[in-house]
């Protein structure tokens, strides 16, 4: 959500209430400080760069009522952590009467250049030393009376996963937004006038420059704008004071002084004691070398496919078997005497029934379960550690390492991953991300791949299927970078810390994004299980052999009723099977019973790898449709068709089967 | 790119590890652990600090 001219489409009582905007570098808790002061879960990530859009709510407090703006992490004001727009634009669209900066407290060297580009901009301003248990126990305090004398503006030492501190912080800034608010509706001026600390050369350049921007509403303004920035506007409504808008224009040339700033005013105030190195730290170092930090990323991998797999499969077995024994009867029963149509009520059975059946199966098992072991590596800050390990890799995919993440867990069940993408930092990696999981196998597909190939062809040909899905997948990933336009950023990152993940953080997390999932995937699933099921119960779908005859018997070399397995194995991909011989049981009789008897070791092989790498199932195209959209889930998942049918064809011939 | 992130002229850093085949670099900046692709990296020059035993 952008925050341009949001003012002007504010209700007008809302004209009145303060604003407090949130700003600070990325990862340093401000989501989780929001969410403190709010009262409401803000999702949160131990990774920069997690926001990348502002929230807005309204907190009532003793101090008085006040919207509490979450923006995105930014190095600076004018960096572009929502786009191409500099922050200081997003920053001064939600019109703030204060600024909360949140800071490290481990860390001012690093935090307080951002808090003094914010006081420049003339806005009064509060800092949150956050992370204070964790500089404690890295051996740091702060002299927070002193940093306040030099940076002229109230500091509050605060934990935000504890919520220690942080009503403080928030209730000064709301009265100081207050103050602001009331001076500009007439009352006596009260606000902060920065200090002069940047020396005598850059605080004169900073007084002309100042001198030159004049306020919208004086005459020839507009023509003194020149870089069409808008300064003299944000003065004309005292958004910020000309020394404010000076800084911004002067930004490049003080972010260096801001910087030598804050280096001596972190030695003034920080008091170091020798403590030992948490184990925490050390796990850190040692998980982003390739010893012992590969076998950490193998490890941790294997854990989050390995639970997945058991508790997906365990509760999927579970939840299925209720429904078939308690619900599907009833359904059956009571569509039946409600519908009188048979055809009719037989589709509605297959999308109530079938449908709430493939949710459960795939759906809650599956995708709670990762939701929940991926808030949990989110909150843990181990996803950038294996960003950086396998960094190299994905890069020739035009990939970042923590892309990592999504695909292994594509291998599981593809929907989660999908949503799983939103770790990588822009959007064309994004895209590229869930081609990548579009084609790789998952559960579902892996089984058809085995049990179609292993009992007919040997299972070094199972093996080799896998090999092939693999360089398919691999080329095509070199492909879409390809043809992708962008380019993928050079990695700078900061290394999140290690830290124990916060269960309630990680089943907050876990449960708003599955929610979000239902709300977007379960009804196309629903909808096209009941498209499915009236094409199959009217006996249109078997004119479709015809339609399909040229691509699957002239093309791949497959018997007609493949066909229909395929379209069906949109629904499902592991009915792909069972749907094969069903159909050929209907179409060909009872001798094709196995699926020796309908085709060849050969066939099976082309048909288990097209099956994989064709179009995803219908819950995966709906996830793809939630996060980029209708064009580009079919752009990718025709893509997939493409590159199945282009490989199997080759495969048809080369293995002699047409 | 490297301003914001606090490496500037003048800034002690010290390279904790090269990742092999051409991976990253992981620096230590102050209290502050960065991973910088080589291609950003070969971007900047450094020199042996002065000061004895002062990280670099």
């Amino acid at each position: 959500m952008r925050l341009h001219h949001h003012a002007a489409a504010v209700e007008p009582e809302a004209r009145d209430v303060p604003v407090v905007a949130l700003v600070g570098r990325p990862n340093v808790g401000k989501s989780t400080l929001f969410g403190v002061a709010t009262g409401r879960f803000a999702e949160t990530v131990n990774a920069p760069g997690t926001t990348v859009a502002a929230e807005r709510r309204l907190v009532h407090l003793p101090q008085g009522d006040a919207y509490l703006v979450d923006l995105p992490g930014t190095l600076s004001l004018e960096d572009t952590p929502a786009g191409s727009e500099p922050f200081w634009r997003d920053l001064l669209d939600a019109r703030p009467d204060a600024i909360l900066i949140v800071g490290d407290a481990g860390d001012l060297r690093r935090h307080l250049p951002l808090a003094l580009a914010c006081r420049d901009l003339g806005l009064p301003i509060v800092f949150a030393a956050n992370l204070a248990d964790e500089a404690d126990a890295r051996g740091i305090d702060i002299d927070a009376g002193r940093l306040s004398q030099l940076l002229a503006a109230p500091v509050h030492v605060t934990t935000g996963r504890a919520g220690r501190g942080v009503m403080a912080a928030v209730g000064e800034a709301v009265r100081l937004a207050r103050q602001r608010r009331a001076f500009l509706n007439g009352a006596a001026p009260r606000g902060t006038v920065p200090a002069r600390v940047y020396g005598p050369r850059l605080e004169l350049q900073i007084q002309n420059l100042a001198a030159t921007i004049a306020p919208a509403h004086s005459l020839g303004a507009a023509a003194l704008d020149t870089l069409g920035w808008g300064l003299g506007d944000l003065v004309g409504e005292s958004a910020i004071s000309a020394r404010g808008a000076a800084s911004l224009r002067l930004g490049h040339d003080l972010e260096q002084a801001r910087w030598r700033v804050a280096a001596a005013w972190a030695a003034q105030v920080e008091r170091c004691r020798d403590v030992p190195v948490r184990l925490s730290d050390r796990f850190a170092v040692w998980s982003t070398s390739l010893w012992p930090g590969l076998p950490i990323f193998l490890a941790v991998t294997a854990l989050v496919f390995g639970t997945m797999m058991w508790v997906g499969g365990t509760l999927s077995t579970l939840l299925t078997d209720a429904w078939s024994a308690t619900v599907s009867p009833v359904l059956g029963t009571t569509i039946h005497a409600v519908v009188p149509q048979p055809v009719l009520a037989a589709g509605l059975l297959w999308g109530l029934d079938g449908g709430m059946l493939a949710l459960l199966s795939v759906g809650i098992p599956y995708i709670l379960t990762f939701y929940v072991l991926l808030a949990a590596l989110e909150d843990s800050g181990y996803l950038t550690s294996a960003a950086v390990l396998t960094d190299r890799l994905f890069n020739t995919l035009g990939l970042p390492g923590r892309a990592a993440i999504p695909l292994l867990a594509a291998s599981g069940c593809n929907v989660p991953a999908i949503y799983g993408t939103r770790v990588l930092p822009t959007h064309r990696e994004r895209l590229l991300g869930a081609f990548l999981v579009t084609m790789t196998p998952c559960s579902a597909r892996s089984a058809v791949v085995v049990a179609a190939v292993a009992p007919f062809a040997g299972p070094l040909a199972a093996v080799g299927a896998f090999g092939l899905i693999a360089a398919i997948t691999f080329a095509s990933g070199l492909a879409a970078n390809a043809l992708v336009p962008g380019r993928q950023p050079a990695l700078v990152l900061e290394l999140a810390p290690i830290r124990r993940p916060i269960a309630r953080h990680v089943v907050r997390k876990a449960w708003r994004r599955f929610a979000e999932f239902v709300r977007t995937a379960a009804p196309i699933m629903l909808i096209g299980s009941v498209a499915l099921g009236l094409l199959y119960e009217s006996g249109l779908i078997w004119y479709a052999t015809a339609v399909l005859d040229p691509v699957v018997r002239g093309w791949l070399g497959l018997p007609s009723v493949a066909g229909l397995a395929l379209v069906f194995s949109f629904l499902r991909k592991e009915l792909a099977l069972q749907l094969l011989v069903a159909l050929a049981v209907i179409q060909l009789g009872a001798g094709a019973a196995g699926l020796g008897s309908i085709m060849s070791p050969a066939q099976l092989f082309v048909y288990a790898i097209v099956t994989s790498v064709s179009v995803p199932c219908v819950a995966t195209l709906a996830a793809l449709r939630g996060e980029f959209g209708w064009r580009s889930a079919l752009t990718m998942s025709g893509s997939t068709l493409v590159i199945a049918l282009a490989t199997g064809g080759v495969l048809a011939r080369l293995l002699g089967t047409v | 790119m490297l301003e914001p992130e606090g490496i500037d002229v003048g800034v002690e850093l010290c390279v904790e590890r090269r990742l092999a085949l051409g991976g990253p670099l992981i620096v230590r900046l102050g209290r502050a652990r960065l991973a910088m692709a080589r291609s950003v990296a070969a971007g900047v020059t450094v020199e042996p600090a002065v000061e004895s035993g002062s990280r670099r």
